[in-house]
């Protein structure tokens, strides 16, 4: 999985979410800015989980809380 | 940046020595809004003024559970037996009903003279064990469930069903669960309440000695319970009875056995434990690391301000280990008195079955040590339950032999 596979993939989560459209999601910007709170953050754990096939923590969520710096972490801990 | 948040209570380190992250918060960040959202507060005065304080209600985990229940509802997943197992859980109520259930249990509880029984279950027990065994699975977990299923009327030989249950209905109270753990908490729900409802209609239809019948038979009467509620607080009084105790039972033995000054002080001297010596290790490595509250108004905290409807996490093993309150916090003193350590929590909610919890592992640690003179743990890396809200081993292997 790449960089921007999981980046593109949080993004249209997020949006799903938030119902923003996927374009005015900034990467930089705190999932909780984005509007994003503990159980939005279940859904979309679960769902990345199932995508890419790895295991996360939901602590990881709010450690690394901007679509970039989560994106970095789990393409870090996940190397293919 | 993210290895530098002073909370991280899943950093596997932390999972096997949180107390060097406590020491951290208390110095640098003593209450503080963590990365998860939650406010942190990890000093003893401040821990104990929010526990005595009317500005912050229970029930944290029982809203977060809910609020999951009904937003997971939306994407046409069921998980509402988890509200049927846990909507009556005595430490998640607020008043009114907090009050007025706690006391109905309390009051109806009148058969404390429990020691005899423990004594045997203890005995019966040790009597099987020597050489290298597993003092957690063979011994500190088995003791308090059959100590529960007895005084709660439960037959004895369903321990291990009701345990194997217990253990995954205590992560009910952990922080942060993904969809796996709320799947898991759902269908551990479903078989607890499932259990509880055929029990209890058992004994309506024939009452035994059991505190379950006692409850329903007081309730015919008072009407304080409504079913639902009776059957959440069952599952609630069985695990409270012995998750906590079994995490409890393995981690003194484990800390008395590290120490073997202790250990054999404790085999001179048995009443220590008695006296003073229990509370110390509940002060010093008791079960329970985190507790639940929300702020009712917009309060502060040490000069913290935190807004209503603000989730707080209170690290009570982080208050017990304060400086500030207890002179070399760090060192287990089986003497140490006062002692006014928050192991069973303080104030309106303070553990209602602390006198059974301290009993329990009292009988034990006495009769553990007197039967081995100098036992060895042979784990090389313990293995802790991968949550601090309540902290216990999962397997202790020992060695006893001479």
């Amino acid at each position: 999985m790449s960089y921007e596979e999981v980046l593109n993939f949080i993004k249209k989560e997020i949006a799903d979410e938030t119902k923003l459209p996927v374009e005015k999601i900034d990467s930089d910007i705190s999932f909780h800015n984005l509007g994003l709170d503990s159980l939005s953050a279940v859904l979309i754990l679960h769902n990345i989980e199932k995508e890419f096939g790895v295991e996360l923590n939901p602590i990881h969520f709010w450690d690394y809380p901007t679509p970039a710096s989560f994106t970095d972490f789990i393409v870090k801990e996940h190397p293919r | 940046m993210p290895a530098e948040a002073p909370w991280s209570p899943f950093d596997p380190a932390n999972i096997s020595n949180p107390y060097m992250m406590y020491a951290r918060l208390r110095k640098e960040a003593p209450v503080h809004h963590a990365q998860t959202g939650e406010f942190i507060v990890a000093r003893y005065t401040d821990v104990k003024s929010i526990l005595k304080s009317s500005d912050f209600r229970s029930g944290n985990r029982l809203e977060w559970l809910s609020r999951s229940i009904e937003y997971f509802k939306n994407h046409d997943e069921d998980l509402g037996n988890i509200y049927r197992a846990v909507n009556s859980f005595i430490l998640f109520l607020n008043q009114p009903d907090h009050i007025a259930i706690r006391n109905f249990v309390s009051k109806t509880w009148d058969d404390r003279d429990v020691e005899n029984m423990i004594n045997e279950v203890v005995h019966g027990h040790l009597e099987h064990l020597s050489g290298s065994f597993d003092a957690v699975k063979d011994f500190a977990q088995p003791v308090p469930a059959i100590v529960i299923c007895r005084i709660m009327g439960i037959p004895q030989e369903e321990f291990e069903y009701l345990r194997a249950l217990g253990i995954k209905m205590v992560r009910s109270l952990d922080l942060y669960q993904s969809w796996k753990d709320l799947v898991e908490l759902n269908e551990t729900s479903k078989a607890f309440v499932k259990y509880f409802e055929e029990l209890i209609t058992g004994k309506k239809n024939r009452p035994g000695n059991g505190l379950l019948s006692k409850l329903l038979t007081a309730n015919e009467r008072d009407k304080v319970l409504r079913e639902e509620q009776m059957i959440s607080i069952a599952i609630f009084l069985f695990i409270a009875g012995e998750e906590t105790t079994a995490n409890s039972i393995g981690t003194a033995l484990y800390n008395f056995m590290q120490r073997p000054a202790i250990y054999q002080s404790i085999r001179k001297d048995p009443t220590v434990l008695q006296t003073t010596g229990i509370d110390e290790f509940f002060r010093f490595d008791g079960p329970v690391h985190l507790l639940g509250r929300i702020a009712k108004t917009d309060t502060a905290v040490a000069g913290i301000n935190i807004p209503a409807n603000s989730p707080i996490t209170l690290v009570l093993a982080s208050a017990n280990r304060d400086d500030e309150y207890f002179p070399n916090a760090n060192e287990l003193d089986l003497t140490r008195s006062p002692n006014q350590h928050l192991g069973f929590g303080y104030g309106t909610h303070f553990c209602l079955g602390e006198w059974l919890g301290k009993l329990q592992t009292r009988i034990a640690i006495e009769k553990f040590v007197s039967k081995f003179p100098e036992p060895r743990v042979e784990t090389q890396e313990i293995s802790w339950v991968r949550n601090l809200a309540v902290r216990g081993m999962t397997s202790l292997i020992v060695n006893t032999k001479k």
